[in-house]
């Protein structure tokens, strides 16, 4: 017990800097907060009839936020503050988390208005909700200690528990949030004891300070070798479950095809995102020196999820639960981004091959945001038209809906990875950082499980191009218009090739999200 | 200025035209294709006109080094005497694909054309590409349209024929994509630059460990393998051949197969001289087996079009025994032989491989146009069905005399351009070792037997004028069944004649006339379709054909002008390159020349080199 | 004999939970529930965690497994009319308070933000407190985990609409 004392003595309340200054610093996620509440109360004042307004006050709420990121970062390009005692970091990789979860709520708000109509699930809940689970996100991504990072999960992993569960009506949708809720809950209870064991070990939650004391006591303490190894399983695990990466994938198929089609489309990219935020901050962070072993760890689940999700994938007949295994196969190709930030002799100073590592994370994240909202969007846009989401309701969908079996057909490559769309590049980048980091073979793997996936993408296409539609079908049809939709996937396309041909000014701006990063390292390592 | 981006742009511009369109404007889609396509095809002679062949290294070339350069990408556009000739196939090909699609596809147009030109722009930029990331944005932009051509236009299994297609050459370009990024990342360790410019990274890259260069090889003789295609991997081929129409086929043999040739030539030659050398022999066996196995593959064929799809394997094998003979011969440094020497030996070998790259453009391109024509007319590609049907010479002079000409041209005859590749990829092929030539020498002698056969059962089939077939249901239309012996003596017999005229009056009767385009398909029995009319599950596949030919029959109209445009002007090219090989031999000095030197010089070169960009 | 404690407090809490787990009747399973509760408090106690003991004590085993019972045993599914208060003055008078509760909240936020005093929450000397007291807690979730704290809050409002949106109306 004395061991403990000693440790629990170090954590003393420490005096709390708190100007002005630093809600400058959480602007962003304080114009999300707001907007948040906003939308619950704007809901109960508002006459049913002009509710359509609410998606505007969210948009506006999320552009407002936007805008504030990109001041914040215009203000001061290589900006690393720290705020609320080290609970929230402002520095680009933040920043970058923020845009690609603010592009999340944008698009996930656009998609959802003619579907939830449809099925009377209530807007101002879901906006609201959503943007709850928007803030939680954006928590993740500027977290600077565990406390932050398990708040942040939290507060987006209920949101999104909640919004699986929209569906009233149906029961896949209650089903898939029960199997979501009680598989989220365990994970929490792994991440949690994962932090356990990291504070015990390390007497902080700070993650530049567990950082600093485990290279500092890493050598002399064989004690601790072993106990914070299995902080770093439990913590693994924890994140595992967030981001779908199999073994821990189980809940990802019923959830997406119970929810909601926006919903899906939503939590297939959002909390997926925060997972891989939480992931790179946690470990990167706060296990640079233990990175030999996670790596490893990673890579090899990296193979397991690539393969599994692509595999089933091609079995699937309906598209939703295909864009779920091929979700879970994404996973495992932003996996092998993580995985190539190995290094092989504790912190080294080869930083530009561990930035690529992370920025291609990064790069990948924001592109697949687009590409698979867009997926789901056309889905939607089907379910819209004549209900059904098989890969026989899309047959002939070139036929009677060109512009929208090409913006599909374009999602869909660009899922597959093939140029010129943004997730060749995106690909391309991610196996640039693990060739550079002598992975050639899980590069291979990640190859030919990408040959695979365009099969079943592939599918798709072929149903919408070559496949005549079904008598059946026509009968269903009801045109629907939405601007929302139309506007999202004009957006969602424009992006996806803006990506593919002119990447740079992306890819830049996530090197420098990747950046402050090392310089926590290389300060825990004691470098300059 | 810009002239290679306007000629690879261009297309995209009238693609993006054609589907801003009204509706219903099916003529005013074709003419706008056909005029974007006039112009790239002026603008591409514009550009052999004013290539200087006597100089070294890439002409007309746009850089503009901002591109990506967070990872070394610069946008490179620019030829050197291969791609010159390639960028001016694709401008006449696709000039006759698109008139020869003008009377065959009337669905989906507005589709049908802008799948064309985007295909254009993709072909286009992969000869003009010089920056790998670039090169591999264009090579693979050109499988989906393709795919989209093969999958929505083909025959009656086209969608298995896309799909195969599709992911064939994707599991290939994958790899190349790894051995591209390897690349770059040996380069990087060598000059701690990135880039992933071709012209500089070909400097330094025969400096590169030989095991590197063997693996790297590997994955990209892959992705060109598959893509010529060279023996195992071509079974894409004659399915993805088969199914497409007319002018995909065309495109598809005259442009796209070039794709891989022309990747060997860029990539593996002059960046891994060492891989290329040793691996030179298992080439030049793979192209070998090619040759002689397509040839014999081909003489079986009971379809048309499969029967010169695989002709092509056999001819692109000699694209592929030309290139590593020439590698092969390249060894000899350690002779002591100079690098005129070992040019004046060898550059026989590169010349006819890629005279037979362009001439075999040209001839195979000529022969799927023919398919095309007999398609047109009589519904059906079995070869036994056309020659049970009618005496096509005697109806049809005109379509006779210039599908003599490409028949002779494909066999090698003097004179036409087909005899000067095969000849010289042969000669080169004699240095390395007699008997490769002397096996090789054989499908020159099959190439007569599957080509005259085909021409006589096809042209001269039937001796009487028009009448109905008959007894072809005994001559089993199962691929590959027929044997020569079976059907040297074509002579039904008078019981299963009686048989087939009542069939026909039944289904004449019975049946409705259909339009063209559906009966076409029906004739070859998709599960979907064929049920009406094949009764007789024996035989679904030819009888259709005879169906189309009894209401059809009476029109069987010799060339139109379409057919004029498109088969004599190919036809009189392929004429002109075989009186005057030169005419492309001479655009094939320097390329040559300058492979050569790397391979002799390329330790020397490449540490020359190192030093400066080490200034 | 601290050690004997811990360990047998840790299997009673095991024990129990797996007795939540896998009892036929939810209100047994509510009072393994609580017994798992107690345990895990007198850990707490253990661990010189004494604010956490109590709370653990009155929120926990009090308040919440008091309103478990409730549930299960009076669970109405026809209990939908709370929600539906047409009262009009009574709307009215809360939607005033509530906005003037916004207003202040507000104006203390701007009034922060636009540089009002720098608070100084800390105290005096470091280890003033005593670990695991009431007011070194207090000082902790007002300093050093004030974001998390707050950040909890909405969780539990997350919770909170989640709940009424998906328990109405059905």
């Amino acid at each position: 017990m004395s061991f403990l004392n000693g440790i629990l003595s170090q954590v003393q309340p420490t005096k709390l800097s708190f100007t002005g200054d630093d809600f400058m610093y959480i602007l962003p996620e304080f114009i999300v907060l707001v907007t948040a509440c906003l939308l619950v109360i704007v809901d109960l004042i508002l006459p049913k009839k002009s509710r359509g307004g609410l998606a505007w006050l969210a948009l506006l709420g999320y552009v407002g936020a936007l805008a504030a990121a990109g001041y914040l970062y215009y203000a001061d390009a290589t900006i690393s503050h720290t705020t609320f005692s080290g609970m929230f970091v402002r520095d680009n990789f933040t920043l970058f988390n923020e845009i690609i979860f603010l592009i999340t709520g944008i698009l996930g708000i656009l998609i959802s208005p003619t579907y939830s109509l449809k099925r009377k699930i209530p807007l101002g809940e879901l906006y609201s909700i959503q943007a709850f689970s928007v803030l939680g996100m954006m928590i993740v991504g500027g977290s600077g200690d565990l406390m932050a990072v398990f708040v942040g999960i939290e507060l987006s992993s209920i949101a999104v528990y909640i919004l699986t569960g929209f569906a009233r009506n149906d029961r896949g949708s209650a089903e898939g949030a029960l199997k979501y809720f009680l598989l989220g809950i365990m994970a929490t209870a792994i991440l949690v004891y994962g932090m356990a064991w990291t504070f015990g070990m390390t007497g902080s939650t700070n993650l530049r300070e567990i950082g600093r004391q485990i290279a500092s006591q890493h050598s002399t303490s064989s004690n601790m070798d072993s106990g914070i190894t299995f902080a770093m399983l439990l913590l693994l695990v924890g994140f595992g479950f967030k981001i779908a990466a199999v073994p821990f994938h189980v809940w990802t198929p019923d959830a997406y095809e119970g929810a909601p089609t926006p919903i899906s489309a939503f939590m297939s990219v959002g909390p997926k995102a925060a997972g891989f935020a939480a992931l790179i901050r946690v470990m990167v962070e706060g296990m640079p020196t233990l990175s030999n072993q996670w790596t490893i760890i990673i890579a090899v689940l990296a193979v397991l999820t690539m393969t599994l999700g692509n595999v089933v994938a091609i079995a699937q007949n309906s598209v939703k639960r295909m864009l779920a295994y091929s979700s879970i196969a994404h996973t495992g190709y932003i996996m092998v981004g993580v995985a190539a930030y190995v290094n092989s002799n504790g912190v080294d100073t080869n930083v530009a091959r561990q930035n690529d590592s992370i920025s291609s994370v990064l790069i990948y994240s924001l592109i697949y945001v687009f590409m698979n909202i867009g997926a789901f969007g056309i889905l939607i846009y089907l379910q819209n038209q004549q209900g059904g989401a098989e890969v026989d309701d899309f047959n002939g969908l070139a036929r009677w809906s060109p512009i929208a079996a090409l913006a599909m057909a374009l999602c869909l490559f660009s899922l597959a990875g093939i140029p010129p769309t943004g997730g060749f590049f995106g690909k391309f980048f991610v196996f640039r950082a693990a060739i550079n980091s002598n992975l050639l073979w899980l590069t291979i793997i990640g190859a030919l499980n990408s040959a695979v996936s365009a099969f079943f993408y592939l599918r798709v296409v072929v149903a919408m191009y070559f496949n005549p539609q079904s008598e059946e079908s026509k009968s269903k049809l009801v045109p629907t218009r939405s601007f929302f939709l139309t506007a999202a996937l004009v957006i969602i396309c424009v992006a996806i090739l803006v990506l593919g041909l002119y990447p740079d000014p992306a890819l830049k701006l996530a090197q420098d999200g990747a950046t402050p990063l090392f310089q926590v390292v290389k300060a825990a390592a004691g470098q300059p | 200025m810009f002239l290679l981006s306007t000629m690879t742009y261009l297309p995209l511009l009238g693609a993006l035209l054609i589907m801003l369109l009204p509706k219903k404007s099916d003529n005013l889609i074709r003419w706008v294709a056909l005029l974007t396509t006039l112009v790239v095809f002026g603008l591409s002679i514009y550009t052999i006109l004013g290539f200087n062949q006597d100089s070294k290294g890439y002409q007309y070339e746009e850089y503009y080094k901002d591109w990506i350069p967070s990872i070394g990408s610069g946008y490179h556009m620019g030829v050197d005497g291969v791609s010159v000739l390639m960028v001016l196939l694709n401008g006449f090909l696709f000039v006759l694909a698109i008139i020869a699609s003008w009377k065959p596809i009337q669905t989906r147009v507005r589709e049908y054309y802008v799948s064309m030109l985007l295909l254009y722009v993709g072909l286009m930029g992969v000869f003009c590409a010089l920056d790998f990331f670039l090169f591999y944005i264009f090579w693979e932009l050109v499988l989906i349209p393709m795919a989209l051509l093969i999958g929505i236009w083909g025959g009656p299994r086209r969608v298995y024929a896309a799909v195969k297609f599709f992911l064939y050459t994707l599991v290939g370009s994958l790899l190349m994509l790894l051995a591209i990024i390897a690349l770059y990342f040996q380069y990087y360790d060598l000059t701690k630059t990135n880039t992933l410019d071709i012209p500089t990274i070909t400097k330094i890259a025969p400096q590169f460990s030989e095991t590197f260069q063997f693996w790297a090889f590997l994955a990209f003789a892959l992705a060109f393998a598959i893509k010529v295609p060279l023996w195992p991997f071509h079974t894409w081929l004659p399915d993805a051949h088969t199914e497409a129409p007319t002018a995909g086929s065309v495109i598809l043999a005259g442009n796209m197969l070039k794709m891989g040739c022309y990747g060997f030539i860029r990539f593996n030659l002059p960046l891994f001289p060492d891989a290329s050398k040793t691996l030179a022999p298992l080439m030049i066996g793979l192209a070998v087996i090619a040759i002689i196995y397509g040839a014999l593959v081909a003489i079986v064929q009971p379809d048309m079009k499969r029967l010169v799809a695989y002709t092509s394997v056999s001819h692109m094998g000699f694209v592929i025994l030309g290139l590593f003979s020439f590698a092969y011969g390249l060894r000899g440094k350690a002779s002591g032989q100079t690098t005129d020497v070992l040019l004046r030996d060898n550059s026989a070998a590169f010349d006819g491989a890629v005279f037979t790259m362009f001439s075999h453009g040209l001839l195979t391109g000529g022969l799927f146009l023919c398919v095309g024509v007999i398609y047109d007319r009589l519904h059906t590609r079995d070869i036994k069905t056309i020659q049970d049907t009618t005496r096509v010479a005697n109806r049809m002079p005109a379509y006779a005399a210039i599908y003599m000409l490409y028949t002779m041209g494909s066999l090698g005859l003097p004179m036409i351009s087909g005899f000067v590749g095969e000849f010289l990829a042969m000669q080169g092929a004699f240095r390395v070792n007699g008997w490769i030539a002397f096996g090789t020498s054989f499908a020159i002698i099959l190439a007569a037997i599957y080509m005259l056969w085909l021409y006589q059962r096809v042209i001269w089939g039937k001796p009487a004028d028009y009448e109905l077939a008959t007894g072809h249901d005994d001559h089993g239309h199962g691929h590959g069944h027929a044997t020569p012996a079976a059907q040297v003596t074509p002579a039904p017999t008078q019981a299963s004649s009686k048989k087939a005229d009542l069939k026909w009056l039944y289904q004449s009767i019975v049946l409705e006339p259909e339009d063209n385009d559906s009966s076409a398909a029906a004739s070859h029995g998709t599960p979907a379709e064929s049920h009406t009319d094949s009764h007789d599950n024996d035989h679904g596949h030819g009888h259709g054909g005879d169906k189309d030919l009894k209401e059809n029959g009476a029109k069987f109209p010799d060339l139109n002008l379409g057919e004029w445009l498109t088969l004599y002007p190919m036809g009189i090219a392929a004429v002109v390159l075989g009186v005057f090989p030169g005419l492309v031999l001479n655009f094939l000095h320097k390329p040559a020349e300058q492979i050569t030197a790397i391979f002799v010089n390329h330790a020397d070169l490449a540490a020359t080199l190192l030093q400066q960009v080490g200034k | 004999m601290e050690q004997v404690i811990l360990v047998i407090l840790g299997m009673l809490a095991v024990g129990s939970a797996l007795g939540v787990v896998l009892m036929p009747s939810s209100i047994y399973s509510a009072l393994m529930l609580l017994f798992n509760l107690i345990s895990l408090a007198n850990l707490f106690l253990m661990l010189h965690a004494q604010f956490i003991f109590a709370a653990q004590l009155l929120i926990y085993a009090g308040a919440i497994l008091v309103l478990f019972l409730f549930v299960v045993t009076l669970l109405n599914p026809e209990g939908e009319h709370i929600f539906r208060d047409k009262r009009k003055l009574q709307r009215a008078g809360a939607l005033t308070l509530g906005l003037v509760l916004l207003i202040i909240l507000a104006g203390g936020l701007i009034y922060l933000i636009t540089g009002g005093p720098s608070f100084d929450f800390a105290p005096d000397k470091p280890g003033a407190y005593p670990y695991g007291t009431v007011e070194a807690f207090g000082a902790g979730l007002f300093t050093q985990f004030l974001l998390p704290f707050e950040l909890t809050s909405l969780v539990l409002l997350v919770a909170l609409i989640g709940s009424v949106v998906l328990g109405k109306r059905r």
